[in-house]
């Protein structure tokens, strides 16, 4: 044992102490990186030696670049990005189709509906009136405009969530290839008996991504590459990552596996959020204005074709509304070029009114289900409203729970400042104590050469 | 994570001042439906009731219109036919004698008067032309004898919805005022066999006030079902106008407790017309019901002849010389009563109108009232809430810049 030994010793904790401080800086580097996880580097005493009865320690070494993640927190924040993601977009898109209808304003299709049977009730007074039978026109043409509004604007809103799907799906592709990839180079450098730290936090970041756009379940396995299944369907693994398409059929958006066709049970994720209401949400609000004008449409038609223009010869057993379908509402074309055909009049004479007060009443008629048209559009509002008003609640419920995940992971994962520079002043100091050991063994080998 | 809270907190912050200022700027807490989906349904509602409201109004105002303009007619005729009444008193005392084609001037001038103001309009509709508006209700006939009904029905009822479940008889049909309605009134037997026969007659006029006899007959064909016949017979009872052998197939609605025609459509009051004798009136069967026990029926005119025709025989006659009858002052003065009667009824529905549209306007003003505490904003509450969220927007920012850049690099 001689004072080389010190110089050894000191030289070890000089190289351990550097690479702790490479560490730190690398933790300070990606201090503003929300992907990336805190790395500790763990020291540990070096291998000691024993000379007789005594046992000598030979330093310290770098045993660990510990990586600092929780397992359980990730997998919530991703089953909670689902969810997040899924009210968020939800909350976006039927944002769109209330502003369609224009509720609560003048500009809505129940104050429209109102005017068209005002209308019917005004042109009873004076059923001779060009001027209201004018009128009477006016308010259905508005109607039959603000109906096709509506069902225009619904349209263009599935065409931008068709779109919208196509892209998302292609991202999720995307997505699992790069997933592949890193499984792929995790594996490789965990074989070689290396952590791949960084590489693990790139992967986990895509994954979090994916987790925003579908439900996902993902494992690892015992060389840390993640395995994934989306919706019960596997998605990407190591070695393989499939590839996934979207198809339309009978109005209903599927994503299924390309190579086996497995379909994809969406429950969360943006794109769940995009593909439901494509394929239900959407035709189930235009089904329902659909059975609104269509008792409308029949019950206006069945009291107008009893009775009688105001034209020479009088005419009757005309519809008022020509069909009525899908978002169009077609007027009778005679009448629309001759208001005087519009059939106001019970008996035949011109100041009968009768027919125009009878369907004016069909306003407070029960023409569907039990329900007045006015309640059944009301309901269909509410729902819209409230299902709105839902998902922007759970946005916020769920951006919370997010927030308070985040925290924990950031606690656990995330670099703090404080923290590292008290480690670099930990360890300089470390580092300066073992240069000055250095110096020290110099001194004392300087001592023993003077002597000679 | 300290910048992530104070990130949330400020979008929180910012969100809520967005929503606040534009509720301040459109003055309503109900933007859209999902600010209130069961506000927004409640609004939509107060504001169909609204709308209804203003169309009901609408309704009454165009009504009062018409109604004002029925009765200023009616009064101008009431005053002619009280003109005409006096000149016939006056004619009735001998004194007056010798002087009858100045009468008869006069009485020709009421006529006129009275014909004009019953082809009066009000708004492109002839007043007392009932629901047909195509042609002037009244004129003379081509040989000038009489004046006749020209439009092809005077006694439509124009109805108009002043309510939801309040429909009003708007108009004085020309049959009410002017023309002659035979009311037939009384029970049916429900018990008697299929093919017997209940009969009434009464007496009827034409145009120029000669004596007819109305008989009517119902035959019973099935279970409350009657085919209805009519026959008019002249001063030697000769029938000189009667029906087709069923002129109308009726039943009887337990639950109106009327008779109805088969088709359903209500047969309330029909027209009995036989130009060539110039006889032209109305028949109501309006109180003719049907129950156990011996058929009763029995009928009676609101009035023997129409005004004019009666005034154009007592011109007619003064130009011959003839004084005019004790009938026929007895009729003039009738109409007069029936006329006083008729405007009464339309100052009623005047005054109903009057009554609704005060109403609904009440009413406009409560719904307005509930509109406005289901949408409008309290601005003071709104403008005081922006200032406590912006104050808490400050402070975030302030908090945000003292406290996020500090680390221990700051001290070291």
């Amino acid at each position: 044992m001689g004072i080389s030994r010190v110089f050894d010793i000191s030289q070890r904790s000089l190289a351990t102490y550097q690479q702790a401080l490479d560490i730190t800086s690398h933790n300070i580097a990606n201090a503003s990186n929300p992907d990336y996880s805190r790395q500790k580097a763990v020291l540990s005493p070096e291998k000691s030696e024993y000379n007789g009865s005594l046992v000598f320690g030979t330093g310290v070494k770098l045993d660990l670049i510990q990586w600092q993640r929780d397992g359980l927190i990730d997998s919530q924040i991703r089953a909670n990005n689902q969810k997040y993601s899924d009210n968020s977009k939800r909350s976006d898109i039927l944002g769109q189709v209330e502003q369609l209808f224009g509720e609560p304003s003048d500009l809505g299709l129940s104050n429209t509906m109102d005017k068209f049977f005002n209308s019917w009730s005004e042109a009873s007074v004076n059923p001779n009136s060009s001027s209201l039978r004018f009128n009477l026109l006016r308010a259905s043409q508005n109607l039959s405009s603000k109906v096709n509004d509506v069902f225009q604007g619904v349209t263009d809103i599935k065409a931008s969530l068709m779109s919208e799907a196509q892209t998302t799906v292609s991202a999720i592709n995307d997505y699992l290839k790069e997933i592949q990839s890193l499984n792929s180079q995790i594996f490789e450098i965990n074989i070689k008996n290396q952590q791949p730290n960084d590489l693990v936090d790139q992967r986990d970041a895509v994954i979090d991504k994916l987790s925003k756009l579908v439900n996902i379940n993902v494992s690892t396995d015992s060389s840390n590459s993640a395995i994934i299944s989306i919706g019960g369907v596997f998605a990407v693994d190591k070695t393989n990552a499939k590839e996934f398409q979207l198809s339309e059929t009978n109005g209903k958006l599927t994503v299924a596996s390309g190579a086996d066709g497995f379909a994809l049970n969406l429950t969360g994720g943006e794109l769940y959020a995009v593909t439901d209401l494509y394929s239900k949400g959407l035709p189930s609000y235009t089904d329902k204005i659909d059975s609104i004008m269509n008792a409308l449409t029949d019950a206006v038609n069945q009291a107008h074709v009893k009775g009688f223009s105001n034209t020479e010869p009088k005419q009757t057993g005309v519809n008022f509304f020509e069909s009525y379908k899908e978002g169009v509402l077609k007027i009778n074309q005679d009448i629309l070029l001759d208001p005087n055909k519009i059939a106001l009049s019970k008996d035949g004479t011109g100041g009968n009114g009768d027919i125009a007060t009878t369907i004016a009443d069909l306003r407070s008629s029960k023409l569907l289900n039990g329900t007045t048209l006015a309640d059944a559009y009301g309901s269909l509002i509410s729902e819209i409203g409230s299902q709105k008003q839902s998902s922007d609640q759970m946005v916020q419920s769920n951006q919370l729970i997010l927030q308070q995940l985040d925290q924990q992971k950031s606690s656990i994962s995330g670099v703090s400042i404080d923290e590292e520079m008290t480690n670099v002043i930990k360890f300089q100091r470390s580092y300066e104590a073992s240069a000055k050991m250095i110096k020290v063994a110099d001194e004392m080998l300087q001592t023993i050469l003077n002597m000679v | 994570m300290l910048t992530n809270n104070f990130l949330h907190a400020l979008t929180q912050s910012k969100s809520r001042i967005d929503k606040l200022s534009v509720q301040i700027a459109t003055q309503s807490k109900i933007q859209k439906p999902s600010d209130s989906p069961g506000g927004t349904i409640r609004l939509n509602r107060l504001n169909s009731q609204l709308n209804q409201s203003d169309s009901y109004k609408n309704n009454v105002q165009n009504g009062l219109a018409f109604i004002n303009s029925s009765i200023l007619s009616m009064e101008t005729i009431q005053s002619e036919t009280a003109k005409s009444l006096t000149k016939l008193t006056e004619l009735i005392n001998a004194t007056n004698g010798g002087d009858y084609t100045t009468y008869a001037d006069a009485v020709n001038s009421s006529l006129t008067a009275i014909m004009d103001a019953a082809n009066t309009q009000s708004d492109g509709k002839y007043i007392f032309g009932g629901t047909d508006n195509s042609v002037a209700p009244f004129g003379m006939t081509a040989d000038n004898s009489a004046v006749e009904v020209k439009a092809s029905d005077i006694s439509g009822r124009q109805e108009i919805k002043i309510a939801p479940n309040i429909t009003q008889k708007l108009n004085m049909t020309g049959t009410e005022i002017f023309g002659t309605i035979v009311n037939a009134s009384g029970s049916l037997n429900k018990d008697a066999a299929v093919g017997d026969t209940s009969s009434a007659q009464t007496k009827v006029y034409d145009a120029l006030g000669i004596e007819y006899t109305l008989n009517l007959n119902f035959t019973k064909t099935a279970a409350n079902t009657y085919a209805l016949n009519y026959d008019i017979l002249d001063g030697t009872s000769t029938s000189i106008y009667s029906s087709a052998p069923a002129a109308k197939e009726l039943v009887y609605d337990a639950d109106t407790k009327r008779l109805k025609s088969i088709d359903g459509n209500s047969a309330q009051q029909f027209n009995i017309k036989a130009a060539d004798k110039k006889i032209d009136f109305m028949l109501n069967l309006n109180s003719v019901s049907e129950k156990s026990g011996a058929a009763v029926l029995s009928m009676s005119a609101n009035q023997k002849t129409d005004i004019f025709n009666t005034l154009i025989a007592i011109k007619e006659n003064l130009k011959l010389g003839i004084q005019p009858t004790e009938a026929q002052q007895n009729a003039v003065s009738d109409f007069n009563k029936h006329l006083l009667a008729k405007i009464s009824e339309a100052g009623n529905v005047s005054n109903q109108f009057t009554d609704v549209s005060d109403q609904i306007t009440e009413q406009k003003t409560i719904l307005q009232d509930l509109v406005s505490k289901e949408q409008d904003l309290d601005v003071a509450k709104a403008i005081m809430e922006m200032q406590a969220e912006d104050n808490a927007l400050q402070m975030s920012y302030k908090m945000s810049a003292m406290v996020l850049p500090k680390s221990l690099l700051n001290y070291l």
